[in-house]
């Protein structure tokens, strides 16, 4: 070994070239996982945020029972169009059921609305002592419809929904009768570019 | 003369080690001074720290608020503090049809981002909402 610093020169540039080939090769993948996981992450946010602003329609709507299903209709509308608009879909069934302060048989109104992309066969049961049971055959997309049960006050029942014999779910129904109810039953599914998010809730208000 | 060429040799060997330290500080100091990130990662980070601020601003009660009475001049100065200071940013109030505030024009934009935030109205008042945050000045 004459020239040792000449060594110190070749070792370097050696170590420079590992260096390099490390740095170019570094958690790449990672990186782009990463960025796909918050993306995903933000798709998610996103999701929320329409699930709790469905919600916040019927709190707004408070006051004004009657304009429940109308203002849950129009903004299920309002954030599919904005969704297709992002080239993601938006898909939403929502069943609303109200019954009114009294004591005895009454009326329970139920408001159901489709905003699946697609017509349904929908059917509703409800298993009161002779279970009561509502079709319509031909649901289509961008509806709602209303329909009434015969329930007894101070009564809890199961609502059973059905579409295209593929969909089947319960809702709880809890009547009181010194308290106006309002039951809200939500399915919502955004399919965005990476995930599909689903939820299914039921929220329940004692209305004024 | 032999002295002479030994203590050529030491300055040779010093200058060789000296370059070689100096070439490999350089490389380090230029491959890793920014950690490693892709251009769309950076994006999705911009797009995250606006989409965070309208949710704090949310949770607040003042992006619902300041949406219903249109003030987007309001939300702007409020997301200040959650964005960085390089970055320009515009915000575009729309109803359901149509936007209600003016949208920015960023044709001369090379990179914008868009970030949405929906909301239903404010405390007993229906009055659909879309807040849309444009950002750009970004690579």
């Amino acid at each position: 070994m004459k020239d040792k610093g000449q060594v110190f020169l070749i070792s370097a540039v050696i170590l420079i070239v590992i260096l390099v080939i490390l740095r170019i090769g570094i958690n790449l993948p990672d990186v782009i996982q990463s960025s796909r996981k918050l993306e995903g992450n933000f798709e998610k946010d996103f999701f929320i945020n329409v699930a709790n602003e469905l919600v916040k329609t019927i709190e707004i709507s408070y006051y004004q029972p009657d304009n429940i299903t109308n203002n849950v209709y129009d903004f299920g509308n309002f954030t599919r169009k904005k969704m297709t608009e992002k080239i993601q879909e938006f898909e939403f069934l929502y069943v609303g059921s109200i019954t009114p302060k009294s004591r005895g048989t009454d009326k329970m109104n139920v408001s159901v609305i489709n905003l699946l992309n697609k017509p349904i066969n929908l059917t509703l049961t409800l298993n009161s002592t002779t279970p009561q049971t509502r079709n319509n055959d031909n649901m289509v997309d961008y509806s709602s419809h209303d329909i009434s049960f015969d329930i007894i006050q101070g009564t809890n029942y199961i609502l059973t929904v059905d579409y295209n014999r593929t969909y089947n779910e319960n809702i709880t129904i809890e009547t009181k009768p010194w308290e106006n109810k309002y039951i809200g039953f939500f399915d919502i599914t955004l399919i965005g570019k990476q995930t599909t998010y689903k939820d299914k809730f039921q929220k329940t208000y004692t209305l004024p | 003369m032999c002295l002479e060429v030994k203590f050529m040799k030491g300055q040779l060997f010093t200058l060789e080690s000296f370059i070689s330290i100096l070439m490999l500080f350089f490389i380090v100091v230029y491959l890793f001074q920014n950690p490693p990130a892709s251009p769309e990662f950076k994006t999705i980070n911009y797009k995250l720290e606006a989409y965070n601020g309208l949710k704090i601003l949310e949770k607040t009660g003042e992006l619902r608020k300041d949406a219903v009475d249109n003030d987007t001049t309001s939300i702007e100065n409020k997301l200040n503090p959650f964005l960085p200071n390089f970055l320009y940013y515009n915000v575009t109030i729309f109803n359901e049809t149509t936007n209600i505030t003016q949208i920015p024009s960023l044709a001369n934009e090379k990179n914008t981002l868009a970030i949405s935030y929906l909301l239903a109205g404010d405390i007993d008042y229906y009055k659909p909402r879309e807040v849309i945050v444009y950002v750009w000045g970004f690579e």
